[in-house]
This record gives structure tokens, sequence and C-alpha cells, in this order.
């Protein structure tokens, strides 16, 4: 009876997904995240795994667009999410430390939504996302030089 | 005789929650003593049992360099060591380039309390002239406090500067090593007397005074994700002010301490927002897709001058929180933000990013004059001292970051390296 299995079949026409994106966003009632429930399958918890291994989307400096390099995986991430509609994620966003804190929370939440519109457009409901900014609060790795930046730049999607 | 009051309150406060382990913060300055005045502050006489409880003489010194405008010269170059006024030959200093001398002395009575006295001796233009004076009966631990209120009183008479020195910072340090990574603390301007106000595994952000002094409102991540609440020092108590989904942040208490300007993100995108305090009650100032952040006050206590980027790279605005309209303020460089006022709205300092560096920059309000300040790098979150001479920021230095303090002239400078962590986020005080 869900409309998320519907999805999954479905996936890849973009704007009937879109369409019923909408839908589901006011038929579904929002869920509780069951992660730690006996509803979680062993095969559910391996897939779980595999999408934390690719949970990090890194961007350009001052942009916020999905680079295609991050499409496969973000793909990945809705279909799980489409097939799972009992999992939430929140996508933290970063960014380098240029700039001034409170400013660069807005960056950090710029990248974050890009995330989310990302997988929204895949057909995610958006009752599943929430996101949050720590703008330059949290760097993954710490330097001045652009290889350290573009570590830094940087969403994650955390289960 | 002083009032004591509030800083016995503190004192309680300290008692209950302060860490002792901590490292102190001290000032060394880099730059700056060449511009400033020579001065003579005579070692203190000492009339008691024992070592002298603290070089009182030193206290004030410090604070004289620290202001950017005296340079005490070393006692060993002094040409004589008086402790009273009538000791002081107006002739050997004036020689030497010093227009005034210090002199004073320190005493315990029998009560165990102490008597510090202190005289500022003119030796140029009315030679032998005594041009403030005053003594303090206090107890040990406030013998610090007693020093500093001798050189507010010493440079309000030669500069005609409310002096800034019984001021305080507050500032947050991200820790090298234990399990609660961030820490907001609160210490005297100079560093001493350090005391954590918060501690947290998440970050904090942007602590800003009340204009009374006695409440800090800050950002914690706590729950895991942003929210905005208030301290008050005196007992501790902690209230959640704004939690609403995305960010909580960049708060700014209005001069009169009857507003809140802060930000929030729940519509998808930064805007600006005042709480008027007495009932709680919200307003939303700005609108639009675009960010507006990073409010400071203009002392008007009705318009704000904010970060926003509704034409791309951010720059500075003003706005009126009556429904005024956005008036960009910064046409110049790359990009401005993080701007804060001078209480006396005669300057704004914010930071500048031209050609990849980031700086302490003024802008004059009266000129629209530009000054880059600073020479450090990648500067943030500057902070203004309530009689406008001095700005504390923080800037990168190795992998971490350290604080700094750099005259609102630019000439004088000084770094206040931290032993323990990475210090950020500093917030001087007004007037205690």
């Amino acid at each position: 009876m869900k409309l998320s299995n519907i999805f999954k079949t479905t996936a890849f026409i973009l704007p009937f997904v879109m369409l019923t994106a909408c839908n589901v966003r006011t038929a579904e009632k929002p869920h509780k995240n069951v992660m730690h429930s006996n509803e979680a399958t062993i095969s559910e918890s391996e897939k779980l795994e595999q999408m934390q291994e690719i949970n990090t989307v890194y961007f350009d400096f001052d942009k916020y667009n999905i680079k295609s390099e991050f499409a496969k995986a973000l793909d990945s991430h809705a279909e799980f999410l489409i097939s799972h509609p009992s999992f939430n994620i929140v996508i933290e966003g970063h960014a380098d430390e240029r700039g001034t804190p409170e400013y660069n929370i807005a960056l950090g939440e710029r990248r974050a939504l890009a995330v989310k519109s990302y997988l929204q457009g895949r057909g995610v409901s958006a009752i599943q996302i929430s996101i949050k900014s720590f703008g330059k609060e949290k760097p993954a790795v710490l330097g001045h030089d652009e290889t350290s930046y573009a570590k830094n730049r940087r969403a994650v999607l955390v289960y | 005789m002083l009032k004591f009051s509030y800083r016995f309150l503190i004192s309680c406060f300290i008692l209950l929650y302060a860490t002792f382990s901590i490292a102190d913060i001290k000032i060394i300055i880099t730059d700056g003593i060449n511009t400033a005045k020579p001065i003579a502050v005579v070692p203190f006489k000492w009339v008691g049992n024992g070592a002298p409880p603290q070089e009182i003489d030193n206290i004030i010194a410090s604070d004289l360099r620290n202001s950017g405008k005296f340079n005490p010269i070393d006692s060993r170059k002094m040409p004589q060591l008086p402790d009273t006024s009538s000791a002081v030959t107006p002739k050997a200093w004036s020689a030497l380039g010093i227009g005034a001398v210090i002199v004073g002395n320190v005493q315990q009575n029998a009560s165990g309390k102490y008597l510090i006295s202190y005289q500022l001796v003119d030796t140029v233009n009315n030679p032998g002239e005594v041009l403030a004076q005053n003594q303090y009966e206090i107890e040990k631990r406030w013998i610090r406090y007693a020093a500093h209120t001798a050189s507010d009183e010493i440079f309000e008479t030669l500069t005609g500067i409310k002096g800034a020195f019984r001021t305080r910072i507050a500032y947050v340090v991200k820790m090298n090593r234990g399990s609660y990574n961030y820490e907001l603390r609160v210490s005297d301007y100079d560093g001493y007397n350090q005391i954590t106000i918060h501690k947290s595994k998440e970050p904090l952000m942007s602590p800003a005074w009340s204009p009374d002094g006695k409440k800090l409102a800050y950002v914690t991540f706590d729950s895991g994700k942003s929210a905005l609440v208030f301290k008050t020092l005196e007992t501790g108590e902690i209230e959640k002010i704004a939690d609403f989904p995305q960010h909580n942040g960049a708060p700014a208490f209005s001069p009169d301490g009857k507003k809140l300007a802060f930000v929030l993100s729940k519509d998808g995108n930064l805007n600006l927002y005042v709480m008027t305090l007495s009932d709680k009650t919200i307003k939303r100032i700005t609108f639009g897709r675009s960010n507006s952040t990073e409010p400071s006050w203009m002392p008007d206590n009705k318009t704000i001058v904010y970060t926003s980027d509704q034409t791309g790279r951010p720059q500075l605005y003003s706005i009126t929180i009556d429904n005024g309209v956005p008036q960009r303020i910064t046409w110049d460089g790359v990009q401005n933000q993080n701007a804060q006022v001078a209480s006396d709205g005669s300057f704004i300092v914010m930071i500048a990013s031209n050609k990849g560096e980031q700086h302490v920059t003024k802008m004059d309000l009266a000129t629209n004059g530009y000054q880059k300040l600073t020479d450090t790098f990648l500067d943030e979150t500057p902070s203004i001292s309530p009689n406008g001479t001095m700005i504390i920021y923080s800037s990168s230095q190795g992998l971490g970051t350290i604080l700094n303090i750099v005259s609102s002239d630019g000439n004088f400078k000084a770094k206040l390296p931290a032993t323990d962590g990475q210090v950020r986020f500093p917030a001087w005080s007004p007037y205690l």
C-alpha cells in the first residue's frame, strides 16, 4: 500500500516523481526513526552501512550545485530512503574556513539544501529529510590550503 | 570606596562553577610601543610583613601599556624611586621625556585588609602637581580589581577617555583534548581570572553581552542542532531563547538592553529578527531569499547594521526595525561582513576580504573612509571595547586560532595566545 514502492520502480521518471512527491508530503504521516527497532532486517542494516560509506558530497568554492560525480551516490540514498520510508536523515552542511562564522552558516545551509532538493527531485519525501548547518565550526581537516578547503566544503548525510 | 557587590557575586559564581586547572591567556604586545607616550609607574612601596600580595605597579603599568597610548619605562631606568608625590623631582623625569609619574604604596592593616594608595604626578605642565589620587581598602582577592580601578582613573585623567580596564571578555575555546570539546569562558580583559561558563561536546558560537554585563547570549548545539540561550552569570541560570528549525544565531542586544536582534533560517535562508525582551515577542526584520545575518545595533536602538548577500557576495547594509528598507553601506572590496558598531556610533569595524586576505577593517561613518587595521591571517569576529579604543578579534596562527587586540587607530597590536586550545568568538563586555 505504500506509495514509496511505486516510487522505487519509477524513480528515474523525474517529472512523474516530482508530481507524486507533492502528494506524498501531504498524504504520509511523519515517520518515527525506527533504526533501532526489530523492523530493521539484516539486509537493511547492511544496506545502511553501505549508505554510510558514501555519505559525503563535496562542493566547489562558492558553489552549491551537486557535481555529477556525486549523483550516483545520492541516487542510491534516494532509492534507499524511498524503499525505507521509516528512515530519516539529517543533512549537515559545512563551509571552509574563509569568511565569518555566522555568515558561513548560510553557505553550509545552501549545500545541505542542495542535497535535500536533489533527493526530493528523486522522489524522497521531505518528511524524511531535515537539514542543519555547522558553517565552518566542524572542519573535516585542518589546513589553510585548497586541498583542505575542498574537503571541508561538504554536506554529510547522517542516518 | 569601591562597590564590589557585582564582583562578589561573580566570585560566588566562580566558586560554584570554575575549573581551576584551565590555563590563563596572557597579552603579548607585537607592535605599537614606538607611538606610545613614555610614562613611569614607580614600584609601589610595600608596608607589611613578607612579600607584597601583588605587584600593583605592574598591573597599572600593564594596563597603561595595553591601552596602546602609553609606554611605561623599566624601573631600572628610573632616576629615582619615590613613593609619595612630595618625593618626586619633576625635572629628573621631564629630562627623560616623561610627563607623568605614578607613585603609591600598599599597606596591610590590623584587620588583614590591604590599603592601596596612588598619586599621579605631573612633571611637565605644572611640575609636582597631583593630577589624580585615590586609596582603596580591600580584601586580598580584590587587589587586581583595585589596581585596574586606579588604571581607569589615571587613564581618564591623562586622555579624557573613560578607562576600560575593569571590563571582561567572553570567548569560546575549542579544547585540544578532553571529552567536552568546547568551552565558553569569561576572563578579565587582560586574561586573568578566567572562568568557564558553559561546556559542550558540540560547537558554541557568538557570545554577546547584555548591556548591564549580567547576561551572555550565545549559540549552543547541545541538542545536536543550534539554539539560542541566555546565561545569567551571577546564578548560572540558563534560559532558551530561540530553538526553531535550522539556524538560531548571531545574537546582539540593543544598547538599551530592551531588545535582542538575532537570526533564524526556519524559512530556508538566514533572516534578521528582533525580540522584545520584556514580553518575548518576535518581529521579523528582513525578508526575501538572500541571507541576512551578523546584526549590530547603532546607538539609536532602532537601526541595525548587518551582512546581506542580496547582491551576491556579502556586503554591509543597515535597516531600521520599524519596517525599514535595507540601505547598502559598503561598496568597496570583494566582500565586507560581520560589522560591529562602536558604542558612540562614530565608526564600525568589519571583516573585509580582498585578494584572498581577510582583515579587520575600520569604516569611519562620517567620512565613509576605510582603514585596514591588521596584518594577521584569516581575521574574524571583531568586538570593540566599550570606550572605542581597542578591538579584540580572532585570527588563525598555524593550525590554531588565537585572540588578538588592535587599537582602533591601528597603531597598537597584541596577541593573546592560549595554551590549551583554539580561541575564537571574543566579545568585549560593557563597562561593569
